[in-house]
């Protein structure tokens, strides 16, 4: 169960906009978030990661408090620990698919169920300069899985796959995603496609 | 806008034009003395008196004796070379940089020297303790300083016993560096620091034994113009053997045979 | 001819290059952190031997390390050692000297990584440590090795600052540049010219063979 409220100035160029959310997500539950570009969503997210900071805020993830910037609690990224699927997917350029979800984890058994899961089984020698688009972004959710994160946070995370390939994958994630009990956040420019998984919608519009 | 550019340039280029023939008539009144480093404080005084009696300005250019030669020999355009020896003048003469042999104007004067407050009288006892832990001198290879210092402590059987502690300025004014800003222990150079009213770190310091080596005749040469000697370059040569050179030599501290 | 002088300035390029890897690496990470103040002047510091004559260098050093005063002093009195005219003291003047070619591509390439690479491995739960030796080093190797062979050659031909301070001792601080400059003011030039073709040679030889390095990685698709 999360409860999440920020205010953070966002500069826009030479327009200072405040954003303001209030986030509350059911543990296990998908949240959508969709919006204008450059309302802030993006930076939602990474405020969630601990990734950046808000000006004032809280944030309590199953009774643990991530920040207070009242009583100056802010935990580190690396403790918050939440599965962080990039934009622009951030991956290794050093490290091949496999590389990357062992250095994220020892779990051999899940690796290989991971990479089924994506079919990038097949692709698990190359490094992210020999694989395609799809397949970068495939690896970008599957590095954020690989730690069995139990906050998990999506942006625009299937922007690159085309519908049969986009279909399948969430059904598979959310095999994984009931069975470790994920809360997921998912910020996507076409909520309409994720209805049919999503418990709620929030909008972050222009303030 | 293209007319204030032009203007610009024009004034760049006259400026440039004023400014070479000024530093070319400044230099018609100026003489380049290629002066061996142990004359670096006298050099100067000596300048001064020559410009009150003639009106020239001299240039002086300070180096090893050694290094010095090694410009001139390569078309360096001095017009007299005051030397801290005689071999390396002659050199220069052998190889028709000059018109005439080179003559004595100085003999120099060696001496042992420290900012520490140490015994220098028995310099010879003292050099070989821990006291001493770095011993400044001259490159014997082109500073002649350096060759009567060491020929000081070969006479004295000391040679071998000091070399491990010993450091090689390429020039007595890099020695003087090394004794004044104290890095090392003490040094072997030229009296004429000493004398140097300029100098204001106090120094303690005992002349080496003339005995021990061998005469420091400091030689001159006119050097070989392509234009033919120049007059005030004349003048500045007959001027070093005058009394009045010959005074201020004494003064710091060189022997004038 | 005098061997001597070429290897004590191969053995001070080993050993300044090791030494400024080791210190050069954090202090790079550190700096491209961020454009505080404090980082700003320290970068600044640290370049100031690229602009400033070698002999200011060679002359500050001299007057710090002098026994009369101050650290020298201490040393001298504490330990019974002395900085000046000594390889030690070579290898502390080269290790300033050479700085900014160390950490200088270092920091510009962790710069140019996308900061997103960092945040991804501590989403992970990687630390700050465990992120640059695992992610950010192994993503600027090509710069690294710039880094290295730039400090290697820069201090191999070192001069200015090695004339202040070595006292040209054979065996000690008489490295190849010195001992080059030696032989042309002795009118030796067979000797100089011997000692500056190797010079010239090495250094040439290992900056084409890192550049072709650094092409070949570019371009080959089996790593």
């Amino acid at each position: 169960m999360i409860t999440a409220e920020i205010h953070k100035k966002l500069n826009a160029g030479s327009n200072e906009t405040g954003l303001h959310i209030k986030l509350q997500a059911d543990k296990g539950s998908i949240t959508v978030i969709h919006g204008p570009s450059g309302a802030g969503k993006t930076t939602f997210l990474k405020i969630l990661a601990g990734l950046t900071t808000p000006e004032r805020g809280t944030i309590t993830v199953d009774g643990q408090v991530w920040l207070d910037t009242v009583n100056c609690i802010n935990l580190s990224p690396q403790k918050r620990r939440t599965g962080f699927v990039f934009q622009q997917y951030a991956l290794f350029p050093n490290m091949t698919a496999r590389q990357h979800l062992e250095y994220a984890t020892t779990d051999a058994q899940w690796i290989e169920r991971l990479l089924k899961t994506t079919n990038l089984a097949l692709f698990a020698d190359r490094k992210p300069e020999y694989l395609s688009g799809g397949q970068q972004q495939r690896l970008a959710i599957l590095r954020a899985m690989a730690i069995k994160p139990d906050l998990l946070l999506m942006d625009e995370p299937f922007s690159a796959l085309d519908t049969p390939t986009k279909t399948n994958l969430v059904t598979d994630l959310k095999q994984l995603w009931d069975e470790l009990q994920t809360t997921v956040v998912i910020v996507s420019h076409y909520p309409q496609e994720l209805t049919a998984i999503a418990a709620s919608e929030l909008y972050i519009g222009a303030v | 806008m293209l007319l204030k550019i032009n203007k610009l340039y024009i004034s760049i280029f006259l400026l440039t034009i004023c400014f070479i023939s000024i530093t070319s008539v400044a230099s018609a009144q100026t003489i380049k003395v290629a002066a061996a480093a142990n004359l670096q404080s006298v050099i100067g005084v000596l300048g001064k008196d020559f410009k009150q009696k003639t009106g020239v300005t001299v240039e002086p250019i300070i180096g090893s004796s050694g290094k010095l030669v090694a410009q001139i020999s390569n078309g360096a355009p001095y017009d007299v070379f005051l030397s801290a020896d005689m071999d390396f003048p002659a050199k220069l003469a052998k190889n028709g940089f000059t018109d005439k042999p080179p003559v004595v104007y100085a003999l120099g004067s060696l001496i042992i020297c420290s900012t520490q407050n140490i015994d220098l009288k028995n310099w010879t006892k003292l050099i070989v303790t821990d006291k001493v832990s770095k011993i400044a001198i001259a490159n014997a290879a082109i500073a002649p300083y350096g060759r009567a210092a060491e020929e000081a402590l070969k006479k004295m059987n000391l040679l071998d016993k000091v070399k491990p502690k010993m450091v090689y300025g390429e020039s007595v004014s890099q020695v003087n560096t090394y004794i004044t800003t104290g890095v090392a222990t003490l040094g072997f150079t030229t009296q004429s620091l000493v004398m140097d009213p300029a100098n204001t770190t106090k120094l303690n310091w005992q002349p080496i034994d003339p005995k021990t080596y061998a005469p420091i005749q400091q030689g001159m040469v006119l050097l070989k113009n392509k234009n033919g000697n120049s007059a005030p370059a004349v003048k500045f040569y007959q001027y070093m053997l005058s009394s009045s050179a010959k005074s201020i030599l004494k003064k710091y501290g060189y022997i004038i045979p | 001819m005098d061997w001597a002088p070429i290897w004590l300035s191969l053995k001070l390029a080993t050993i300044t290059t090791l030494l400024l890897l080791v210190i050069g690496l954090p202090l790079a990470y550190w700096l491209s952190k961020g454009r505080s103040v404090v980082r700003v002047m320290l970068e600044a510091l640290i370049t100031m031997p690229l602009v400033l004559p070698p002999s200011v260098l060679g002359f500050y050093l001299l007057v710090a390390f002098s026994p009369r005063h101050g650290i020298g002093a201490w040393l001298a009195h504490t330990f019974n050692i002395q900085f000046v005219f000594s390889f030690p003291g070579l290898v502390l003047a080269s290790v300033i000297y050479s700085m900014p070619f160390m950490i200088g591509p270092i920091k510009s390439a962790l710069q140019q990584l996308p900061i997103s690479l960092a945040q991804a491995s501590y989403t992970l739960g990687k630390t700050e440590r465990e992120t640059f030796v695992k992610v950010l080093l192994p993503n600027i190797k090509s710069s690294v090795l710039t880094a290295i062979v730039m400090t290697f050659a820069h201090t191999l031909g070192e001069f200015g600052v090695v004339l202040m301070i070595g006292g040209n001792i054979p065996g000690v601080t008489k490295v190849a540049s010195i001992a080059i400059y030696d032989s042309v003011e002795g009118m030796d030039y067979h000797t100089a010219n011997n000692y500056s073709l190797l010079l010239f040679a090495f250094t040439f030889v290992i900056v084409t063979v890192v550049f072709i390095f650094n092409r070949n990685k570019i371009k080959s698709p089996l790593e």
